[in-house]
């Protein structure tokens, strides 16, 4: 789709980044998934989970924080698909889609404070480790993203959408870390 | 090919643009080559205090000693050993190895022979250099705090690492370095794999390289998928010491919910297998196109040479068991990781014989650069032989944590890299900054550094065989050791050897940058690569203009060249009958 919107000149610079942004994903997800690797090791060795008869962290806020990445996530595109279409609706897309993203690091925080309530703490047993530590992680992540899309910001305010080739891979890690984020919604408050 | 004009851009003025901060992906290469020099030499000293508190133990280190450790009148403390033998480590693999080979010649040479202006992302290339740069302040800051820097080996295995085996900042510090400095490869990784896949001029194909960015390339993948693996490991150590989380105390997990200390092993060496061929993949493939070069004819099956490190780099990660046999894995999992490091003997023996191929009848120059690349073919053949009886689970089980395991490594990532990495120094010396260096000074370089190492690694398999474990401050206090002092002061003179050796190479290497005669040839030693068209030392822009690539890299001793000329430039259409 977006191979058809850009120019011709541009096409091999978009090929250019393409590659580091694809080796860039790769080692992100490498990061990832040793941190999921630890997640398994741990909850396949145990013979109880939670362990220390823990119960179970209330959804609540897990489930808002995946609604608001998601739908992050999806703004992201509709203000892709806007961009030659109406430039303001792409404009107001962009910038729900980053008041979300911002909504997300919140409800991150509400989170941890909501498990300190429950008496759940990073230093008390494995299984506030891997919840705090991977949450840690994936908001640092997210405040990386939210600096790229400040970085974009000013350009789009003036709705001048020439660098589609840095629009296009901002939203490869934006959508990058959502779909971490669901990962590890799946992993440590489904199943 | 390319993907986009590269345009020449007016060279840097001031000298904070010019030297410091600058974009240029060679003087970004000679950034990484005096802070690869500058911490081999502090490695190098630290390797020097271990081996003198081995063969002399209880006597104080000359000259330093009283400086370094006044309150024991010049003996190295125990707790200051373990810091030695950390900091000796972590110093040569990710500050001196890592920095030399990749970050100098990588950046050096990437552009240079593929026929590039600069890499694709010289912004990126500059905080990949300057990341790196604070991570190595990172570390050293570490030897300055109250308790010391790190102390748990390069490794860092826990719970030696966490607050109860190393309660000192230094252990801290030292994984934030290995963070940051992950960090910085990645990116350069980012940048040598997409320059070396987009920037490759008109006409060279990816068998067209030469075998040195093979090398390059194949590393810079390994760092970008592995990496970040070590990352995420520093990072739950990290949390660990600093925020309680509890991921490598040792505990059953169900009951009182603490973690697993061997978790650590595991990420540790799924990036630590990867790491060891990281660092030798730029050695062999520099030491394959010099074999090729100084024999004055094409490298023996170039193009199997190629496969074989593609198969290798795959391979590499698929047997990181093999460093935790005595971890009380699976039989079953022991067995299967037995097997698959059998299994890249197959591909290293095949390059091996290409290499023996390629001297074949050669007409062999033996000027240093070619010394020291036959001298890593003997090291890395033995180096990796005896690795052959670590990847047995039977033998392992004996020679583990034994000298002969620091034997081993230091053959294949010490021995072979350093060698390799001083055979380039003096080869691309003309093209890096337009002088020779002192022929005769190199041949002494390398004959003393050849028989030191070989004194001292050889000396250590032996110690190893003999059952004298690795890490210990004083093993002779041990009965079964009390005999090993002798051949322990053997290895420690070698040491010395090599050590003192290394001061020929600094001489001459600065001696050479100051008053070194001009280099007016743009080809002194007649090769063909792209590199070697350009004027010595090379401009910024490189190239006036971008080369078109006709032929491979090693077309030499072609029988239907003109007479008078063994070689052609990769520029030239191959000369046929």
């Amino acid at each position: 789709m977006m191979t058809q919107k850009v120019g011709k000149i541009e096409s091999g610079e978009q090929v250019v980044n393409s590659i580091a942004m694809l080796v860039t994903i790769i080692s992100f997800s490498m990061l990832f998934a040793t941190l999921f690797l630890s997640f398994f090791l741990y909850r396949l060795s145990a013979t109880q989970w939670p362990p220390m008869n823990l119960d179970r962290i209330d959804h609540l806020f897990p489930a808002i924080s995946s609604i608001l990445i998601i739908s992050s996530s999806w703004f992201y595109e509709v203000f892709k698909k806007n961009l030659d279409r109406s430039p303001n609706n792409a404009r107001y897309s962009f910038l729900l889609c980053l008041g979300l993203g911002l909504a997300f690091i919140i409800s991150q925080f509400l989170f941890w404070n909501d498990l300190k309530e429950v008496g759940i703490f990073a230093s008390s047993g494995i299984y506030g480790s891997l919840v705090y530590s991977f949450t840690w992680i994936h908001v640092g992540h997210m405040a990386m993203g939210i600096f790229t899309l400040l970085y974009l910001l000013p350009s789009v305010m003036r709705e001048d959408f020439k660098k589609r080739i840095r629009i296009v891979n901002i939203g490869k890690f934006w959508h990058f870390l959502a779909v971490v984020w669901l990962m590890m919604y799946l992993l440590l408050f489904v199943i | 090919m390319a993907f986009f004009e590269q345009h020449i851009h007016d060279a840097p003025k001031t000298f904070l643009s010019k030297y410091i901060f600058t974009m240029d992906h060679k003087v970004i290469g000679k950034q990484f080559l005096w802070m690869g020099i500058f911490f081999l030499g502090i490695g190098g000293m630290m390797a020097l205090m271990i081996r003198w508190t081995l063969a002399f133990p209880g006597q104080a280190f000359p000259i330093l000693g009283p400086f370094l450790f006044p309150e024991t009148g010049g003996i190295v403390p125990p707790d200051t050993y373990a810091m030695l033998f950390t900091m000796h480590g972590t110093i040569m693999i990710f500050y001196a190895i890592t920095p030399i080979l990749i970050g100098a010649f990588g950046n050096f040479l990437i552009p240079l022979q593929i026929g590039a202006r600069d890499m694709v992302f010289p912004l990126m290339n500059m905080a990949s250099f300057w990341i790196s740069f604070f991570s190595g302040v990172v570390l050293m800051v570490g030897l300055f705090t109250p308790l010391g820097a790190a102390a748990s080996g390069w490794t860092s295995y826990p719970t030696l690492s966490t607050l109860i085996g190393d309660p000192g900042n230094g252990q801290t510090l030292w994984t934030l370095a290995i963070f940051m400095l992950g960090v910085g490869s990645t990116l350069g990784a980012i940048n040598y794999i997409t320059t070396i896949i987009t920037l490759r001029a008109p006409g060279m194909g990816y068998f067209d390289m030469p075998l040195t960015i093979w090398g390059i390339f194949m590393t810079a993948i390994l760092n970008a998928v592995f990496l970040p693996v070590l990352g995420a490991g520093c990072l739950l150590l990290l949390f660990d010491r600093l925020f309680g989380t509890t991921f490598f105390l040792a505990g059953a997990i169900a009951t009182n919910g603490t973690g697993d200390p061997v978790l650590f092993q595991h990420v540790f060496w799924i990036f630590g297998h990867p790491e060891v061929y990281i660092l030798i993949l730029p050695a062999w493939g520099i030491v394959s196109d010099l074999l090729a070069w100084f024999s004055r004819k094409p490298a023996f099956g170039a193009k199997t040479t190629a496969l074989c490190m593609i198969t290798i780099t795959i391979l590499s990660t698929l047997v990181y068991g093999h460093h935790m046999f005595t971890t009380q894995m699976s039989p079953l999992l022991t067995q299967t990781f037995m097997t698959l490091t059998m299994t890249i003997s197959i591909p290293s023996a095949i390059f091996f014989t290409n290499w023996l191929g390629t001297l074949w009848r050669g007409s062999i120059r033996f000027d240093s650069p070619m010394l020291f690349a036959m001298g890593v073919v003997f090291v890395f053949g033995l180096g990796g032989l005896t690795g052959l009886y670590l990847g047995t689970v039977t033998t392992d089980i004996y020679l583990h944590d034994t000298y002969f395991v620091v034997g081993h490594f230091h053959y294949t990532m010490a021995a072979s890299v350093l060698l390799g990495g001083f055979g380039a120094v003096y080869f691309w010396m003309p093209k890096m900054f337009g002088v020779m260096m002192n022929e005769c000074l190199a041949k002494w370089h390398f004959w003393l550094s050849f028989i030191g190492l070989n004194g001292i690694f050889m000396g250590m398999m032996v110690l190893g065989y003999a059952g004298m474990h690795r890490r210990l401050y004083n093993p002779f206090v041990y009965e079964f050791m009390k005999g090993m002092v002798p051949l322990n002061t053997f290895v420690t003179w070698s040491a010395i050897l090599m050590g003192a050796a290394q001061v020929i190479f600094v001489y001459n290497f600065i001696h050479a940058l100051i008053k070194g005669k001009k280099v007016e040839d743009p080809n002194p030693w007649n090769i063909g690569t792209l590199e070697w068209t350009i004027p010595c030392p090379a401009p910024h822009y490189n190239f006036k203009e971008i080369p078109v690539v006709k032929c491979g890299p090693h077309e030499m001793g072609n029988p239907n060249l003109p007479e008078g000329k063994d070689f052609q430039y990769q520029t030239e259409k191959l000369v046929k009958v």
